[in-house]
This record gives structure tokens, C-alpha cells and sequence, in this order.
């Protein structure tokens, strides 16, 4: 493939990245965050794979079997404990705007300028040659794609350096956007995320090609690697003390998934919401698995195709699909392998650049008298040069180590010599975040006693290796001294480097770490941060952190915000905060303590903590405190916050109880619609009998000559109207009383057998005259039921009347009574019109034409069914009807036939 | 009055439309009388009166229904209606009045008043 | 329930621990195959998806929410 295409295709990916970035911070100042996402968020934690990974894991394999997982198992262990552990670490890095894992460490004990430029220049020299490796992976992929097996020509190397001006462009302006630097960056974790996507479905694609398409599945290949001698080894792990190697590798790379700068930054920094770790504690781990499963058929298709010719392992991902003359797969192979690269400068260079500007220049400028008085608005530019500045000073060594330093060193371990060395952070983070009597001491001595280890055994070697010094200082020891011979100190032998190196740093690491912890003695900064740090959730709560004492002017405070944020922003966030906890702010005298710290934390995510307590210092005349009094203040607070949680759980109460009252107030509302509907239709139904008997009574009055005939046929109408009338008054009150349960059963014992017995005979004459055919169906023996008998007579009575109104002349009614073991059953059968299905249930509503809008009026008070409904259902029975229209209608009800002495279900519910 | 006023009194209580026809007739009107809805609109097939005394609720077609009916027919552009109803709620009676009804009584009704209210409306 | 899952979230990663490191690794550390397919891989892939299932489990579903929650916050 030519030169140019590959250029041309990798600036276009490039373009693309650049666009991504664009487009998350073009959709970021319309409001939308991309990186507010828990998906994006899971993404931006995969630049841990880089093309280490993507290149690296392949050759590891075909040397040590499947020993190069445990830099992947390590981070699946590490997700279980992103709850207890990166949830807290990112619940301090909010409250107190710290910005990068330096700061970190040094606000932690007592916001130490020392702690945070030594551990920035230990991140700087752990993690440098591993950006470097991640060019070299570029130049060598290059390389491998224009067939320029010979490397180290001018035309390779300056086609890095094309890259790596490009990068440092790319990083300038999405990465130093802002002076705050814990602000997100939008459009570089939109860019990394991406660039996980895109690294993930090339190294795919590839091991489908090299497991399905160049060989037949996986079976396919372990079955081959099974006859070659030196892949038959690899299927399991075998050498001196492997299992301690395993183990190392594991705790070493849960350590680097977290403390790497790279993962800091997009873990802990560019974290929008915690929330999201809930999603990428799985997340994760798939991207890390899915990532892998592909290597070993890659590793050992390789070593099976390229049985006898010189190829680097590393190379496999590339070399195959281009062995089998794939070209668009080997651009795509390659783009993968270019987007781990760059995602991984990206980030790191970030994460390094913020150390290096806050924790290395800025802190040695802000001492600086001279400097210190002569800041002013320009400050903030001074800052974002210095950034970048830092930047391209970062990518220029990268790119030097990578041209002149690198040829001297193996690349293979360059990773794992950087995962022990941000190692030595473990100590310092974790026992800080869970021991208050951690101490600065502690934390500097174990840190640069771990690094000095990790140096003298891991660096030094590799530089004797390259004959840089006497090698013999590997074999002999220095000064012949044995027991100090780098790769096996005090004797320990057995172990792989890493091993080693690990073991013995962290030995001394966390011996200098606890043993100068219990024995310093702690000034009051420190007490405070440490309480600060180890109970987080107690203090989380802006505002009520003030640890400081003495005298400061608001305009001072004011001008130095002014200087470093702008005075808009300046003013925006002291105002808001002044708000926020009712501090009457005069800007012409003295500041507030709060406003001082507060004033602290927003310069610290500008500048650092350490710096930040500099500036401040240097505007303020403060007053030491002493150790009780830093106790008293903690103590405070924490009362303060207790008291808050008291507030808004009252509070949270007071809305319920506010919403409950509202329900209930909607709930009587509809009661009392109900009831105006009611007495509406009540009032109603009244008036149809009251018309007629006022307007006869008042022709009968007004007309003193008429005839006796007609006289006698409008008395008789009011007569009748009456009886109407006060019968539904009557049922009204009934209604009411069955209601509100006034009505109580008067309960005996009586045969129903005979009651209905008794009906059927009276309302046979009335059924003859109507030429109705009323027949009964019962059982000869007694019905004995407990119940009210003239309320169940009345229901009797409600429904055979009904029965017999709507059933035409020559019609039937049938009444059957059953006995069904628990409960007896009667059921009034007519021939009448019938009712239609969706009013079966109305009927028995009072008014039921009510809620239809009084159009189609009943026959009769429209409340006698209700009545019944409501005698049945205090007796614990059922009322239903079966019907259709014209073809007459079956009521049915039942009532369970206690044993006398039983209770019945009481009914006291009052609805209406 | 030189020709007397033809009057369809429609309610489909009994009683109601007892009194209503007889006091109509008493005051000289020519009084029709129906039952229902369908006994109505049969009736008003055949007659055209001049006024209709108008129950609102019934079994089968409501009296706004009548209402409707008469007020979109050229042949009883001159009928008047008067709704004689027991609803009284205010909605009710806008809605008869926006229906094109002259008159709106609700029951109970005095009979001196009922009887007033029409022949003003006539003359 | 929030301490309660930062328990488990514990002991599962040292089940996962236990299970990735020496001795229960040895079991599987030895040149034998199921299928065609080396016992070491399979085993290693078998127990990473587990300790993946059981993940997404500690940190997707929680027990009995409803019922707890005023009393949690």
C-alpha cells in the first residue's frame, strides 16, 4: 500500500476525531452533553486498552500462553469495588475541585505543594515512555502497512512526527478550552469514547478473519496449535513461581486501572455523575472481555501461518490480513491500532499537562515574589500557555524518547513497567481515602522510597541491558555488594521482574508509608483534609467547610478570583455561593471565612490546591489554628449537616403530608360532586310528583265548578302523586340509612321457602289480571336462613314488582328458589323487554340514568335496585342480572345462610 | 283571539300532562297532547301548532332532540317552544335556550304563571 | 441497602480474586482439553463471564426496592 493513501486515510480519521469533538462541544453549548451518558462513560474508561493492547496482547500470548489476561481480569476484579472505592474517590475529587491524581494525593495530606510535584514528576517519568511506546506502535503499524520492513528510515519518523504535531493540535484545542480544569472536556471524551468503539470493532473484525475466514473457528486452530510443540506449552501457564507472576499481574493492573493518569482523568475527572459507574461497573468488564477473545487464535493463527518467517508477534493483527492480501482490512486493522494510540496520548497527555502546569510550574511561579505581584487579567492566559506549553513539551518528549532513547530499551514491558510504577500511588490513595492518621510524611517517604525501588529494579536494569552503564552492576550487584543486585534484592530470587519489583516496592512503599503515618505528628490542614477525605459523606455538603481563620478583604479575594476566572464568572459563582448560604456580601470590607475557602477551592481547580492555598495565603493574614480548634470546626459542621439532613427530612415530610391533604381534599370534592349529583337527581325525582299534585290541586282550587267526575280524577291523581311522593322519600331515607350504616339487621330465623312461598301466592291475582303467567319452582323441604326477613322481603317484593311492570300482557315470570349448600339462591325470571348488557351493572347504581346525563328516564323511582343491592350486600350476598334486550330479563341474588349465632359481615362502609 | 292557538303539550308523566291539557284547553287554546318523543314527532308530521309545550326527559327521544327538530323545519318556522322541565340546573336551561327555544319553565310549575308566560308569548 | 451493596460488591471481588489466583487456579493449570478446546482457557473464560453476570446482578437489580426505600434515605 502507498504511502500517501495510508497518510491520507489517518489524517481523515483524524478529521473524523476532530469532528466528533466538535460536534459533542457544538451539541454541549446547546445543552445536550454527550458525555452525560452512562454508555459514553463506560467508552472513555476503555482508552485502558491501548495499543498495548491491541498489538501487545497478541505477542504476549505467543510467549506466555494466556498470561497477558491478567492486565484485563485485574480491572474485572477492580469494577466489583467501583462502588466502594472509585465512587468515594470521585465524591472528594467533586467537593473539593481537585483535578488531577497529584492533587489529589497532595490536597488529601494537607494540600502539600511538595507531595504534588513529586508525585506529578513520578507520573511524568512512569507514564512518558509509555506514550512513547504508543508512537512507536504507530510508526511500526505504518511501517508493517507500507511493507518498509527496514525501519529507522528518515521517512517513517518524520511521518510520527507529522502525527504527533497533529495530536498536540488536536489536544490544544479540546483539552485547554478552559482555564478551570475541572471542567469537562466535552469533546475529547466524546473523541475517546469514539475511538473505543472504533478500536474494538477493527481488532474484531480481524480475529473473525483470522478464526473464520483463514482458519475454521477456534476448534479448528487449538486443534493445529495442539501438534506444534512450542504452542502446546502455551495452553497452560508454566515457569518458575507462576502463579506469583499471575497474582502480581492482576493486583498491578487493578491498581493501574485506576491510578493511571489516563484512567484518573476519564474515571474520576470527566465523570459527570456518579450514577454512571452503575452502568460501566459491567460495562466495562464485557469491553475488556469481548476485547480479548480474539487473541489467542490471532497469536497462535499466526505463529501456524508464519511458521519459519521472521515476523514480530506484536505485528499478527496487522501482518495476517495483509499475508492474505486483505488491503481494506489491513486499513481498517490499522486504523484500530491508530485510535488506541492516539485515544491513549490523548488522555494521558491531558491528565500530565494539568500536573505539570499546577503542580510543577505554577507553584514554582507563584513563589516567586516578583510574578506573584505582577498578576493581573493576563493570568489566565499565562495559564492556558502554560497548558499548552506543557503539552507539546509532553508530546515532543514522548516523540524524542521514542526516536533516540527508545532503540536502547525493549518495548514489550514499557506497560508493565508504567503499572508498577503508578503502583506506588495505591498506598498513599487508598489508605488515605479510608485512614485518617495517614500523614503527609507517610505518603512523600513511602511514594519516593516505592519509586526509588521501582527504579533501581525495573529502570536501572533495562538501562544496563542497553549498555548505558556496567552491566555488571545486574550480575555482581553494585560495588560487588550481592544483596543488592537490582533484579534479585536482599536475594530474592525466583520471580520475574515485575514481580520482584513490585514485591520489594511496595514493601517499602507501605512499611515508610504506615511506619512515618503513626509517628509524625500532624499539623491541623492535615487533620482536616484527612477528616475530610475518609468521611466524605458525612461533610459532603458545600458551605459548611470552612477551616479558615484570620483577616481578609473582599476586594483582594475578589480581584484575585477576578484575575484567574474572569470577572463575570468571578462574580456569578461568590454571589451564587453567598446566596446559597445566606452571606450577606459587602464587597468594600471584610470577606466571610466561608467566601475564603470557598474562594480557595474554585482557585484549586484552576490551579491546584497547593497553589491555590498560596495565592490565598498571600492575600489574607491568617491565623494559625490549633488542633482543637480544627476538631471544634469539624465537629460543627457535622452537626450543621445533621441538622440539614433533620431539615429536609422534615421537610420531604411536610410535602407528603401536604400532598396527602391535597388527595384527600380532592377525594371529598368528588364526594361532594357526588353527593350534589345525587341530591340534584333526589330534588329531581321529587319534583315530577310535586308538579303534578301542585298544578291539579291548584285546578281543583281554581275551579270550584267542575265537574265531580273530573274533580274526583284529579283528586285522585294527587292522592296517587302523594304516595309517590313519600314512597321515594321513604326509599330516599332507606338509601341513606343502608348507606351510612345506621341500618342495622334485625336478624332471625325464618324459612325463605315459606317467605317467597307467601309473594308468589299475593302477586298471583295481580299476575292473572294482568294475564301474566307466574310460576314457581322451590324444594320441599325448609329453607332456613338467618337474615333480616322484611329487608329481604322487600328485595322480593322490589324485584317481582319490577318483574311484573315490565312484562307484558301474556308474558311469563318464573321465580326459582335454590339451596346451594352455603347459600340460597332466587332468581326472578320475565319475559319482559330485557336490558341491555352495558347497563347490567348501572342499573343497581342509584339514579343510574345520573351519570348518563338524565336523558332516558326509568320506569319507577330509579332507586329500588340500588335498595336491594344494598339489603344483599349487608347480608354478604350477590345481586346480578342476565339479560338481553327483548328477551327478558333474570335477576338473580344470593344470600349465604349462616348458622344462627355466626356473625354476618358487618356493612358500615358509608359511601355516600 | 280571533282564532285559537293550536298548543302540543308533550310529558310523559300522566298526571302532568293531565293538568297541562286541561288547564290549555280551560284558557282556550287547542290542545294536542303526546306521550313520548315518537309520539311527537308523529304528531307534528301532521299538525303544526303554534306552540309546543315541551317535557325534557323521556324514554325515548328527549325533548332538546324535539327541539332540534322543529327549530330546523321550514314547515314549523313558526312554532314556539317552550321547554317544561324538572331540570333546573343552569346549564340545562342554556342549553334549551340555545337550542332556539323561546321559553324555559321548571317544574313545579304555578298554573297562573305557566299560563301567563305563554299567552304573553303569543301575543 | 447502599452499605449493603458496597458488602457485596466486596465480597464478590474477592470470590473473583479467589477464583483468578492461586491455589483454585492450579486446578485448571494443567494440560487437559474439553473438546478441543484447553481446560485452562475454559475455565478462565467460563469464570471471567460469571464474575461479569454477577456484576451487571450487584449492580442492575436490587433486592426488594420499594419497600426499603423510605427507611434508606
Amino acid at each position: 500500500m502507498s504511502n500517501s493513501i495510508i497518510i491520507i486515510c489517518s489524517l481523515l480519521y483524524l478529521l473524523l476525531l476532530f469532528g466528533v469533538a466538535y460536534y459533542a462541544e457544538h451539541q454541549l453549548k446547546k445543552g445536550k452533553s454527550i458525555i452525560n451518558n452512562a454508555y459514553v462513560y463506560a467508552l472513555s474508561l476503555c482508552v485502558y486498552c491501548t495499543a498495548w493492547t491491541y498489538y501487545g496482547s497478541v505477542g504476549r500470548a505467543t510467549t506466555n500462553g494466556i498470561s497477558f489476561l491478567t492486565i484485563y481480569i485485574g480491572p474485572t476484579i477492580m469494577a466489583a469495588l467501583f462502588f466502594p472505592v472509585l465512587r468515594k474517590i470521585i465524591r472528594i475529587t467533586k467537593a473539593q475541585r481537585i483535578n488531577s491524581i497529584a492533587d489529589f494525593i497532595s490536597t488529601r495530606y494537607g494540600k502539600n505543594a511538595s507531595l504534588a510535584a513529586v508525585v506529578s514528576v513520578f507520573c511524568i517519568i512512569g507514564v512518558l515512555p509509555y506514550i512513547a511506546l504508543q508512537l512507536k506502535a504507530i510508526a511500526i503499524s505504518f511501517d508493517i502497512l507500507t511493507k518498509n520492513a527496514i525501519s529507522g528510515n528518515n521517512f517513517f519518523s518524520d511521518n510520527t512526527l507529522y502525527f504527533t504535531v497533529f495530536l498536540a493540535v488536536f489536544i490544544i484545542i479540546f483539552g485547554t478550552r478552559s482555564v478551570d480544569a475541572t471542567e469537562k472536556h466535552e469533546g475529547l471524551v466524546a473523541a475517546v469514547a469514539f475511538e473505543s468503539v472504533i478500536k474494538l470493532v477493527a481488532f474484531l473484525v480481524a480475529g473473525v478473519f483470522v478464526t473464520y475466514g483463514i482458519f475454521n473457528g477456534f476448534n479448528d486452530i487449538f486443534l493445529k496449535a495442539n501438534q506444534i510443540d512450542e504452542l502446546k506449552k502455551l495452553f497452560t501457564l508454566s515457569g518458575e513461581n507462576v502463579n506469583a507472576g499471575w497474582f502480581s499481574g492482576i493486583l498491578l493492573s487493578m491498581m493501574a486501572v485506576l491510578f493511571l493518569p489516563r484512567q484518573f482523568q476519564v474515571g474520576v475527572i470527566e465523570n459527570v455523575n456518579e450514577e454512571h459507574l452503575k452502568k460501566a461497573v459491567w460495562l466495562f468488564p464485557i469491553y475488556l472481555f469481548v476485547i480479548n477473545i480474539f487473541v489467542i487464535p490471532i497469536a497462535f493463527g499466526g505463529k501456524l501461518v508464519f511458521q519459519n518467517m521472521p515476523i514480530d508477534a506484536d505485528t499478527f493483527v496487522l501482518a495476517l490480513p495483509l499475508h492474505f492480501n486483505k488491503p481494506l482490512l489491513s486499513m481498517l486493522v490499522f486504523l484500530g491500532g491508530f485510535s488506541a494510540a492516539t485515544s491513549m496520548i490523548i488522555v494521558e497527555t491531558i491528565a500530565l499537562s494539568t500536573m505539570v502546569s499546577n503542580n510543577l510550574v505554577m507553584p514554582f511561579l507563584f513563589r516567586q515574589q516578583n510574578f506573584k505581584t505582577s498578576i493581573d487579567k493576563s493570568i489566565r492566559r499565562t495559564i492556558l500557555y502554560i497548558r499548552r506549553f506543557s503539552i507539546i513539551l509532553i508530546l515532543l518528549f514522548a516523540y524524542l524518547y521514542d526516536q533516540y532513547v527508545a532503540q536502547y530499551f525493549s518495548l514489550v514491558s514499557i506497560g508493565l513497567i508504567s503499572f508498577a510504577g503508578v503502583a506506588q500511588f495505591a498506598p498513599a490513595i487508598i489508605g488515605g481515602i479510608y485512614w485518617k492518621t495517614a500523614s503527609k510524611n507517610g505518603a512523600l517517604v513511602g511514594i519516593i522510597v516505592g519509586f526509588f525501588i521501582w527504579f533501581y529494579t525495573l529502570i536501572l536494569p533495562s538501562i544496563a541491558q542497553a549498555h548505558l552503564i556496567n552491566e555488571s552492576i545486574i550480575s555482581n550487584g553494585p560495588f560487588n555488594i550481592w544483596w543488592l543486585k537490582p533484579q534479585s534484592l536482599f536475594g530474592l530470587e525466583g520471580f520475574d521482574s515485575i514481580t520482584h519489583a513490585l514485591f520489594w516496592s511496595m514493601f517499602f512503599n507501605c512499611t515508610a508509608y504506615f511506619v512515618f503515618s503513626v509517628y509524625s505528628k500532624l499539623i491541623p490542614q492535615e487533620v482536616y483534609q484527612a477528616e475530610i477525605f475518609v468521611d466524605i459523606d458525612k461533610y459532603n455538603s458545600p458551605g459548611s467547610d470552612s477551616i479558615w481563620r484570620g483577616t481578609a478583604y473582599m476586594p483582594d479575594l475578589f480581584s484575585l478570583l477576578e484575575n484567574f476566572l474572569g470577572k463575570e464568572r468571578a462574580n456569578n459563582l461568590i454571589q451564587n455561593y453567598a446566596h446559597r448560604h445566606k452571606i450577606a456580601i459587602d464587597f468594600g470590607s471584610k470577606a466571610d471565612p466561608r467566601i475564603v475557602s470557598f474562594s480557595e477551592k474554585i482557585l484549586a481547580g484552576v490551579i491546584g490546591s497547593a497553589s491555590a492555598r498560596i495565592m490565598v495565603s498571600s492575600v489574607t493574614k491568617e491565623e494559625e489554628l490549633s488542633l482543637n480548634e480544627v476538631f471544634k470546626i469539624l465537629h460543627e459542621s457535622q452537626q450543621m449537616i445533621e441538622l440539614n439532613k433533620e431539615l429536609r427530612k422534615k421537610s420531604i415530610e411536610l410535602t407528603k403530608a401536604t400532598e396527602q391533604l391535597r388527595e384527600a381534599n380532592l377525594q371529598l370534592k368528588t364526594m361532594d360532586e357526588l353527593k350534589d349529583e345525587f341530591l340534584y337527581t333526589v330534588t329531581h325525582e321529587l319534583r315530577t310528583p310535586l308538579t303534578s299534585i301542585r298544578s291539579l290541586t291548584e285546578i281543583v282550587h281554581d275551579n270550584p265548578d267542575l265537574e265531580d267526575e273530573e274533580r274526583e280524577k284529579f283528586l285522585g291523581a294527587v292522592v296517587k302523586e302523594t304516595e309517590r311522593l313519600s314512597h321515594l322519600i321513604t326509599k330516599v331515607l332507606n338509601l341513606e340509612k343502608y348507606e351510612s350504616g345506621k341500618q342495622k339487621l334485625n336478624l332471625t330465623s325464618f324459612d325463605m321457602n315459606l317467605l317467597v312461598k307467601d309473594l308468589y301466592t299475593s302477586y298471583k291475582l295481580v299476575a292473572n289480571e294482568k294475564a301474566i303467567n307466574l310460576t314457581i319452582t322451590q324444594p320441599n323441604s325448609m329453607l332456613l336462613l338467618h337474615a333480616d326477613k322484611d329487608l329481604v322481603q322487600q328485595v322480593l317484593v322490589n324485584l317481582i314488582s319490577n318483574a311484573m311492570k315490565f312484562t307484558p300482557e301474556q308474558g311469563k315470570i318464573h321465580i326459582v328458589i335454590s339451596d346451594l349448600q352455603n347459600e340460597i339462591q332466587v332468581s326472578i325470571i320475565d319475559t319482559g323487554k330485557g336490558i341491555a348488557k352495558e347497563l347490567h351493572e348501572l342499573i343497581f347504581d342509584k339514579f343510574f340514568q345520573a351519570k348518563n346525563q338524565t336523558i332516558k328516564k326509568p320506569v319507577g323511582t330509579g332507586l329500588g335496585l340500588a335498595i336491594c343491592k344494598k339489603i344483599i350486600e349487608m347480608h354478604g350476598g350477590k345481586i346480578w342480572v342476565e339479560s338481553e334486550i327483548e328477551k327478558g330479563a333474570c335477576f338473580t341474588f344470593t344470600i349465604p345462610n349462616f348458622e344462627p349465632g355466626n356473625t354476618l359481615i358487618e356493612h358500615n362502609e358509608s359511601s355516600i | 283571539m280571533s282564532q285559537a292557538y293550536k298548543i302540543l303539550v308533550v310529558d310523559d308523566d300522566p298526571y302532568i300532562l293531565m293538568s297541562l291539557e286541561f288547564l290549555m284547553r280551560k284558557n282556550g287554546f287547542d290542545v294536542i297532547i303526546a306521550r313520548n318523543g315518537t309520539e311527537t314527532l308523529e304528531l307534528l308530521e301532521e299538525n303544526v301548532p303554534d306552540v309546543v309545550l315541551l317535557d325534557i326527559m323521556m324514554p325515548d327521544v328527549d325533548g332538546y332532540a324535539i327541539c332540534k327538530h322543529i327549530k330546523s323545519s321550514i314547515k314549523h318556522k313558526e312554532c314556539k317552544v317552550v321547554f317544561v322541565s324538572a331540570k333546573s340546573k343552569e346549564a340545562d336551561i342554556q342549553k334549551g335556550y340555545d337550542l332556539g327555544a323561546e321559553l324555559y319553565i321548571t317544574k313545579p310549575f304555578s298554573n297562573k304563571d305557566i299560563v301567563n308566560k305563554i299567552t304573553a308569548l303569543l301575543d | 441497602m447502599v452499605n449493603n451493596r458496597k458488602q457485596k460488591n466486596i465480597i464478590l471481588s474477592i470470590i473473583m480474586l479467589l477464583a483468578f489466583c492461586y491455589p483454585i487456579f492450579t486446578i485448571f493449570n494443567k494440560p487437559k482439553f474439553v473438546g478441543n478446546i484447553p481446560l485452562l482457557y475454559l475455565y478462565v473464560v467460563i469464570a471471567w463471564l460469571l464474575a461479569i453476570i454477577l456484576l451487571v446482578v450487584s449492580s442492575e437489580i436490587k433486592p426488594s426496592k420499594k419497600l426499603q426505600k423510605g427507611k434508606d434515605e
